[in-house]
């Protein structure tokens, strides 16, 4: 197994990763409960807004959306994991 | 008084060594690390000392480990840090280590040497190899030239037709001096001269540098002596190296054979210097460590032993040392246990002195409290026995922080990074010392937790997560029965508290801000008015408590003119104003609500009004009834404490003066008066109330006396009321950036996120989706760089600000001196 990202590369995308996760699930649920104070970042026009059922589809699509985001990150931050293994285990080779 | 209220109890020792224990003695107390010592030859020159031999013995061994730990370095062996502690070994042990680290030094020394030379050899071998290797093919198209040469100068028939016999000299240069040599030897030699030269590939190391050079080999065909002579000396001056290279090829390939082998035996013995270099290297790597430990331990103590005077019989040494009360049954302890190791007889003394000078402060503290007093000590060490404001830093710095951060994800961010550099501690305490900006933050370890903790809990209160608020408890205000054409017919809609429907009378929510607000479009001018009042009210509580620590003070140190005409008028005239103006805050808030919020007067217009004695007619604008009355009161009141703070004190110094008894105090503990012999040697408790008795033959005491200047007093005074009376409004003023910097953070947060993560949220469909991924390490990197960095730190430097300037200055002198105690700990800690 080689070493694609460094040391330190792998340590931010593990830790962006994290938050990645959490911070987008969490988004991905309060997008589900049609949260008001998000209403302003759905891709909603003026048109859109006439009817309930498009807002709520549009809800809902954002917040899958989201979770897609957080799916991403699982394999984002595993790869960074498994590169901060590699990293940590040449360290020792090389010394 | 043994807290981190106040510093601990000093004392002035002397300590009264024999001088065979002395040695002992000093390392035991460096073990310890509670003693301080004060130099007793100030005026003797270092070179005129008393161990100045053992100290420059001491540097020399220094000297020589240095050098045998950059040997070790370059062989990039790796030095092993058990850590081990030795202790300082025995004044005889010093010999044998001398003579360890003399053998060692000069073995490294002369392997070095043969190294050096053995590596000349190899190259001057090396170059010869490539030397007949190459000049073969030149020599080849020289018969053929020579050739062609000898036929054209017989074609011409010259009269003295000598064989034309071409000379030649071969050599080696560096590549880099080869065009220069080129162009030298054509002017020189008018271009009678021939020059082939070809590069050798592989790089050759030069034996004193070890650095890798480009050389190549050269070979300069002329004719005649003269020009010999000419080539010969521009090589010398180009450091070429010239090599006697064999006319006919057979020689030349015997002499290569020769070369060969005698290349291959050069390279085995240097292969066999190589190792034996690597072996004795190796052993020492193991020990340095200690060496290095035990060299700087016995120069220490002769440091230390330098400072001691000699008694008069010249059979022991006193030592004068500042050590805390507490801790003199340690010391003695420590004492007797050197003395039993010396072998000595004779136990050593301690005897307590009093002094009339400063003792050093010292605040015992532990790894979270030491980051706090760092930050109180850099902006002055308090003066001795004086309110150390650290215990109350542990608690309202983070808070005040915490004011100006004030969003719960990033504090969740700040706390997680504090959390795991203090899990961390030990690993991360041995991993990394040498990066300056990662110290600072593990140094601060603990702060940072604070702060971040406190962050979450001020993000909860202004509901700010990332810039968006949590609704967790429902919201009081409701849109339920907004009819739907006003809906459609207006942008923007005004929710009226007043009504019913919209807001339930007296169910507000229940903990911080309420959620709504994020969505209004009038939440700044409703936070700024809150922000600005909360931060007053912060900022005039803490100075009240800083003038209540002030009172602290004056008690301590026995000085009741103080307590009365400094402490309450300052306290009144703060309260008369400023403690008013945020009791008006606080009733404005609990007597006006909604209904009647229209009609409640402005606070600025009525504390304005308050000073210019201008009231107004109507009865609607009064707060509360009584009103007038209560308020001239309080403006007469307070300026009456003015002249109260001028006068009261010097008038009670000048009286006092009058009737020969000193019982007031200007300042701190006075400085030394008399010389250190005048310092009596009686065990008794220091006594910071009353001066002692002045000397007998006091005349420097009375002329002292007699200089008290009623003028410089009363102008001191005068400049200490009007600084602190113009210091209640501006501090109170400054106290408002609390509110600018917590709206700087919750406008850039909100930028951050409609700018950067509204961006991939816009997106339709499944786009939205890729957009977000990529967006989302922007927004992340950003928030941390601008958000918890930049903000952070602006954040904790106006909070540091805060406390320097505004909570310090109403009690806090800060005019000590940090006691430093005599610690090997401390010692090995500033050399690596």
């Amino acid at each position: 197994m080689f070493v694609i990202c460094g040391p330190k590369l792998s340590i931010c995308g593990f830790i962006i990763s994290i938050w990645g996760i959490i911070m987008m699930g969490l988004l991905g649920v309060f997008f589900l409960i049609k949260s008001p104070l998000l209403l302003e970042d759905i891709p909603a026009t003026k048109a859109d807004f006439e009817e309930r059922a498009k807002v709520d589809a549009i809800f809902q699509q954002s917040a899958y959306n989201c979770w897609v985001v957080a799916g991403v990150y699982v394999f984002v931050g595993l790869f960074s994991y498994f590169q901060m293994r590699m990293n940590s285990r040449q360290q020792y080779v090389v010394t | 008084m043994g807290s981190l209220f106040r510093s601990e109890e000093m004392t002035l020792a002397q300590l009264f060594l024999q001088s065979e224990a002395a040695y002992a003695c000093v390392s035991e107390l460096g073990e310890l690390g509670l003693v301080q010592f004060r130099d007793l030859n100030p005026d003797v020159n270092a070179f005129q000392r008393k161990f100045v031999n053992e100290v420059r013995r001491c540097d020399e061994m220094e000297r020589k480990l240095r050098f045998l730990e950059k040997e070790i370095r370059k062989a990039g062996i790796p030095i092993v840090d058990t850590g081990e502690n030795p202790d300082a070994p025995p004044p005889r042990e010093m010999i044998d280590l001398e003579a360890t680290f003399e053998k060692l030094e000069n073995e490294m020394k002369e392997v070095n040497t043969n190294q050096e030379a053995l590596k000349r050899n190899f190259l001057e071998l090396t170059e010869l190899k490539h030397i007949l290797r190459k000049t073969q093919s030149f020599f080849e198209e020289e018969s053929a030239r020579v050739e062609d040469t000898q036929a054209l100068i017989h074609a011409e028939h010259l009269p003295d037709s000598q064989p034309l016999r071409l000379g030649f000299v071969a050599g080696v240069i560096n590549r880099e001096r080869l065009p220069t040599f080129e162009r030298m030897l054509w002017r020189a030699c008018r271009g009678n001269v021939f020059l082939r030269q070809t590069e050798i590939e592989t790089p050759l190391e030069d034996p004193v540098t070890g650095d890798q050079v480009h050389k190549c080999v050269f070979i300069i065909f002329f004719q005649g002596d003269q020009l010999k002579s000419r080539v010969k000396k521009i090589c010398e001056g180009f450091r070429a190296t010239l090599y006697p290279c064999p006319e006919t090829p057979a020689e030349r390939r015997e002499m290569a054979i020769g070369v060969m082998t005698r290349i291959e035996d050069l390279q085995t013995v240097l292969n066999q210097t190589q190792d034996h270099r690597h072996r004795v290297l190796v052993s020492a790597a193991k020990n340095i460590r200690v060496w290095f430990i035990k060299a700087r331990k016995i120069k220490a103590i002769y440091h230390t032993l330098n400072l001691f005077n000699l008694d008069v019989t010249q059979k022991c040494l006193i030592a004068e040392c500042w050590c805390p009360v507490a801790d003199l049954e340690r010391i003695q302890l420590a004492l007797r246990r050197g003395t039993e190791h010396s072998g000595s007889s004779v136990p050593s003394i301690l005897n307590r002195m009093t002094t009339k000078q400063a003792p050093p402060t010292y605040h015992k503290t532990n790894k979270f409290t030491s980051a706090f007093q760092a930050i109180v000590d850099s902006y002055g060490v308090a003066s001795y026995c004086e309110v150390n404001p650290a215990p109350f830093t542990i608690i309202t710095f983070p808070f005040l922080f915490a004011v100006m951060f004030g969003d719960a994800g990033h504090g969740l961010i700040m706390a997680l990074f504090g959390l795991w550099m203090v899990w961390r501690e030990k690993q991360l305490m041995n991993q990394r010392k040498d990066d300056g900006t990662w110290a600072i933050f593990f140094g601060g370890r603990y702060i940072i937790l604070l702060m971040g903790a406190f962050s979450i809990y001020t993000g909860f209160i202004y509901n700010d997560f990332f810039s968006k608020s949590l609704n967790i408890f429902g919201s009081s205000w409701s849109m339920a029965n907004i009819s739907d054409e006003d809906i459609e017919k207006y942008d923007m809609i005004e929710l009226d508290p007043n009504v019913t429907s919209i807001y339930k009378p007296r169910s507000p929510y229940p903990f911080g801000l309420d959620p709504i607000w994020n969505m209004a479009e009038n939440k700044i001018t409703f936070l700024n008015s809150f922000k600005m009042k909360m931060s007053v009210i912060l900022g005039v509580l803490q100075m009240s408590f800083g003038i209540c620590l002030s009172l602290s003070n004056y008690r301590f140190f026995k000085d009741p003119v103080s307590s009365v005409s400094v402490f309450i008028p300052q306290l009144l005239f703060l309260l008369c104003i400023f403690g008013y103006m945020v009791a008006i805050i606080f009733y404005k808030w609990i007597a006006y609500d909604a209904s009647i919020s229209y009609k409640a007067p402005s606070l600025l217009i009525t504390m304005i009004n308050m000073f210019l004695f201008k009231f107004p007619e109507s009865q609607d604008d009064y707060l509360y009834s009584g009103q007038k009355g209560f308020q001239i009161f309080l403006v007469l009141l307070a300026v009456a404490c003015v002249p109260c703070m001028l006068f009261i004190k010097p008038y009670f110094a000048w009286r006092a003066h009058k009737s020969g008894k000193r019982t007031v105090r200007f300042g701190t503990v006075q400085m030394q008066v008399n010389g250190a012999a005048e310092d009596t040697a009686v065990i008794m408790d220091q006594d910071e109330g009353e001066m002692p008795p002045p000397p007998p033959e006091g005349v420097s005491g009375h002329k002292e006396e007699e200089e008290f200047d009623i003028g410089e007093l009363l102008i001191y005074q005068a400049i200490h009321t009007i600084e602190f009376c113009l210091g209640c409004i501006s501090h109170t003023a400054s106290y408002l950036r609390l509110w600018a910097l917590s709206l700087a953070h919750a406008q850039l947060s909100e930028v951050l996120w409609s700018m950067v993560l509204h961006i991939g949220l816009g997106f339709q469909g499944w786009v939205g989706a890729v957009v977000t991924t990529l967006v989302f390490p922007a927004f992340a990197v950003l928030t941390i760089a601008i958000l918890l960095v930049m903000e952070g730190l602006s954040a904790f430097l106006h909070a540091l600000r805060l406390h320097w300037v505004e909570f310090q200055s109403k009690f806090y002198k800060g005019e000590g001196h940090q006691f430093v105690p005599f610690s090997f700990e401390a010692l090995m800690e500033d050399h690596n």
